[in-house]
């Protein structure tokens, strides 16, 4: 017995029917398709009707932000990579989301590419691990600051808060000088998160906002930690704009305490 | 040494956890093109056996969606998510019910994640605002942030362009 194609067709779309689920919200509808995502959820489609027969299609920037909820940090080479992948499917990405404007001819198309786009994006999930390699380091920090005897009374503190030209500034310790008219010295953690070329341009954003600051005097030393994982460049960035880098290996936390009085002294020297 | 701290999660859950940042830095952050905000703190906490313990919790969250159901909220430990708050049209509850919209991730010590465990979230139906959407969380969450926004002690020239 032959397959009855049409009883098929009939009863795909009768199953597209009841699993479309559609909501309004302010002035747009979400539409909920019966595509499931790779992390396990339904693909949602943002349509807003912006004037009389022109729609902008998106997925409220939802990938994007599962992604990013979920670990998976949209990192340049990844940006790039959806770009392509939305423009294989002729919508866009930009600002976080999939997106695609059309007239009403053009509607169901786009939102299918919108959901494909959704679901085929979180394809990254499949290669995301839990990392176990970063340490806390802060009490080391500490302790190695604390360990330091220079020639002079010094008092350690936590969390300064300093105010550059455009915004303000964390720096983990500073190490104040009681009596003699020396300069404070700021210590910085500074770790290589998801992107360390971003937290290296976030260390040299800080040196220069402090410029013209009565903190640009202020020796720093920054405590770079996974140093084995920063690509050449983005540590370089951070030598520029520290007075010395302390490179701390995965695994070598504990030489902090040993190696910042050393480093100290030199810089105070 | 790099260990697997997932033991801790129900204790860091249970805890307060601050982070030293005020709700006005947060919400310039994730008002910024980029729509992020993302922060590391260093943790203390206690195992069940009262031995101190320090991890690094990450706050990460994500409002550059217009749409306030394209916001969420996570807290990460060893860059997984522990603790979240998220919206899905629709989704399998932990009590088996489908649930619709807001909803919590809650960690399920077992598969060590909280991908899957998901609890509805009434309280932040019909929510408009990131600031409202922050303070809720938060305070479910329990993560206690800096009441002063030292952002406010620049110029207001200054202030507007950072």
């Amino acid at each position: 017995m032959g397959t009855n194609c049409q009883s098929l067709k009939e009863a795909l779309v009768e199953f597209f029917g009841t699993a479309i689920d559609v909501t309004e919200i302010r002035d747009y509808c979400v539409l909920t398709l019966p595509y499931k995502t790779i992390d396990d959820r339904l693909a949602s489609v943002f349509v807003q009707e912006k004037m009389p027969g022109y729609f902008l299609v998106d997925d409220g920037g939802k990938t994007a932000a599962e992604l990013f909820i979920q670990g998976i940090h949209v990192t340049d080479v990844r940006s790039a990579v959806l770009e392509e992948l939305a423009e294989r499917y002729g919508a866009t990405f930009a600002q976080g989301a999939f997106r695609m404007g059309c007239h009403a001819e053009a509607l169901n198309a786009a939102i299918i590419s919108i959901a494909q786009c959704a679901t085929l994006a979180t394809w990254y999930v499949l290669g995301h691990k839990p990392r176990f390699e970063e340490e806390p380091v802060l009490h080391r920090v500490e302790a190695g600051m604390r360990a330091w005897q220079p020639p002079y009374e010094t008092e350690i503190r936590p969390r300064v808060r300093v105010l550059g030209q455009k915004t303000e500034h964390v720096i983990d310790f500073v190490s104040f000088p009681r009596t003699a008219p020396r300069t404070p010295i700021g210590v910085k953690v500074v770790r290589p998160s998801d992107n360390p070329l971003e937290q290296a341009r976030g260390y040299g954003f800080m040196a220069y906002d402090l410029q013209n600051t009565q903190y640009e005097a202020w020796p720093r030393v920054a405590v770079v930690t996974r140093a084995d994982e920063w690509t050449g460049n983005a540590l370089d960035l951070v030598r520029a704009s520290a007075t010395t880098v302390i490179p701390v290996d995965t695994g070598k936390e504990e030489s902090i305490d040993r190696l910042l009085p050393e480093y100290l002294s030199e810089v105070a020297a | 040494m790099a260990s697997n701290n997932f033991f801790l999660v129900p204790q860091i859950i249970a805890d307060e956890k601050y982070f030293d940042v005020s709700i006005a830095e947060i919400l310039r952050s994730v008002l910024s093109p980029a729509g992020k905000f993302d922060l590391t703190e260093e943790h203390e906490t206690k195992d069940e056996y009262g031995v101190d313990f320090r991890v690094l919790i990450r706050l990460n969250i994500n409002c550059q969606s217009k749409a306030p159901q394209g916001w969420a909220i996570a807290l990460k430990l060893h860059n997984e998510r522990i603790d979240g708050i998220d919206w899905e049209p629709e989704f399998l509850a932990v009590d088996g019910s489908i649930g619709h919209g807001w909803h919590r991730h809650q960690w399920d010590q077992r598969r060590q994640s909280a991908k899957h465990t998901k609890t509805p979230a009434p309280d932040f139906d019909g929510i408009d605002s990131r600031e409202q959407l922050l303070i809720r969380a938060f305070s479910i969450m329990r993560i206690r942030v800096n009441a002063r926004d030292y952002g406010d002690q620049l110029p207001i020239s200054k202030r507007g362009s950072s």
